[in-house]
């Protein structure tokens, strides 16, 4: 790892630089195949594991129910919220990815509503749990993409429960 | 640019705790041309696995246990045991608040992916990468890809630093192996 130590004219403080390597560049020339096309079979490969992801979430919401109990047990637990919270963080990434993206939608407001929660009290366990029955809800019934007519009332009603809250906690 | 980067001589690491969306980024990835992929379900079996890999490109994704992604990254720029400090990190994370992208960029990512995952956002970093690579800096506080991208064509002001003065001047060249790169002063 070759570099240039040069004093810098503002701080005092060394700074080094390491040049950019290009070999990359050298071992991945460009081919003559189509990107789009290419990508296009990529979103296959995501379309065709639809399936599977509804397999996958349904041991995935079993996991997040379970941490939920362990949560309303000890809800001043900092480690029960911290599981909590890296099961709906890896929930929230696969949603969009595998066309739910109602499913990334509700796990996202559930990260941001238990990363604020250090301690909960039983109406904040209720709005978690309430985020768990949504998220039941968009998969038993298929709610992917927008969702239509029900996957507005069902994010409409979580809504309304978020907004209540915040409104009582301020 | 229509055309695909051959990506099947690049080495990749894919770190992710969830097996199946491993498992979904490694078919992504192959389907993009990548042949040579390594997976780890944590910084721990990453960390092992790359004293005998040599990878190019890193995926990582940042909720992991018991090392995040942002320790794993600070490991991999800082260590000193590390095997590439150098080696590039696309970070993937359900995060994409503005605040948690300066974090990782501050911890020494080099790219960042914000999931749901699209194979498309993913090429591009990659190509990223490969076509834009960055010169890496360390100081007192940071090491890791230079967190200005390139010099704005529209920037006006003066180059205050000597060595903006000189990477504006300067030309990446690759020694007589072609594995190792040289700058000189145009």
């Amino acid at each position: 790892m070759t570099s240039d130590k040069i004093e810098s004219n503002e701080q005092d403080e060394p700074v080094q630089f390491f040049p950019a390597s290009k070999i990359l560049q050298i071992r991945a020339p460009l081919t003559d195949k189509n990107l789009n096309a290419v990508l296009r079979e990529a979103n296959t490969v995501l379309s065709n594991n639809q399936d599977n992801y509804l397999d996958w979430v349904e041991e995935d919401i079993r996991l997040l129910e379970a941490a939920y109990q362990k949560l309303s047990t000890a809800p001043d637990s900092e480690q029960a919220n911290r599981d909590m919270f890296r099961i709906s963080h890896s929930m929230m990434g696969q949603g969009g990815t595998f066309g739910y993206p109602l499913v990334t939608f509700v796990l996202h407001n559930l990260c941001k509503f238990l990363d604020a929660s250090s301690q909960m009290n039983n109406q904040d366990l209720r709005v978690a749990a309430l985020h768990i029955s949504t998220v039941k809800q968009i998969v038993t019934h298929r709610l992917s993409g927008k969702g239509g007519e029900m996957g507005n009332e069902v994010i409409g009603g979580l809504l309304n429960v978020i907004n209540k809250r915040k409104m009582e906690a301020s | 640019m229509n055309q695909i980067l051959d990506l099947s001589a690049i080495r990749f690491l894919v770190v992710e705790g969830n097996p199946n969306m491993r498992a979904i980024i490694e078919s992504i990835l192959r389907v993009l041309g990548a042949r040579k992929i390594k997976t780890a379900e944590d910084a721990a079996e990453a960390l092992s696995i790359l004293k005998i890999y040599n990878a190019d490109i890193i995926t990582s994704e940042w909720m992991m246990e018991p090392l995040d992604g942002i320790e794993f990254t600070q490991m991999i720029r800082n260590a000193k045991n590390s095997p590439n400090p150098l080696v590039p990190i696309i970070m993937l994370s359900g995060h994409s608040e503005q605040v948690r992208i300066a974090e990782a960029r501050d911890s020494g990512v080099t790219e960042f992916v914000a999931k749901p995952i699209s194979p498309e956002v993913l090429y591009r970093r990659i190509a990223e990468i490969i076509l834009n690579p960055r010169q890496f800096v360390r100081n007192k506080a940071f090491f890791g890809p230079d967190r200005r991208r390139r010099l704005s064509e529209k920037y006006a002001s003066k180059l205050r630093r000597k060595t903006d003065k000189e990477a504006s001047s300067e030309h990446i060249v690759l020694d007589d192996n072609g594995e190792n790169v040289k700058t000189i002063q145009a």
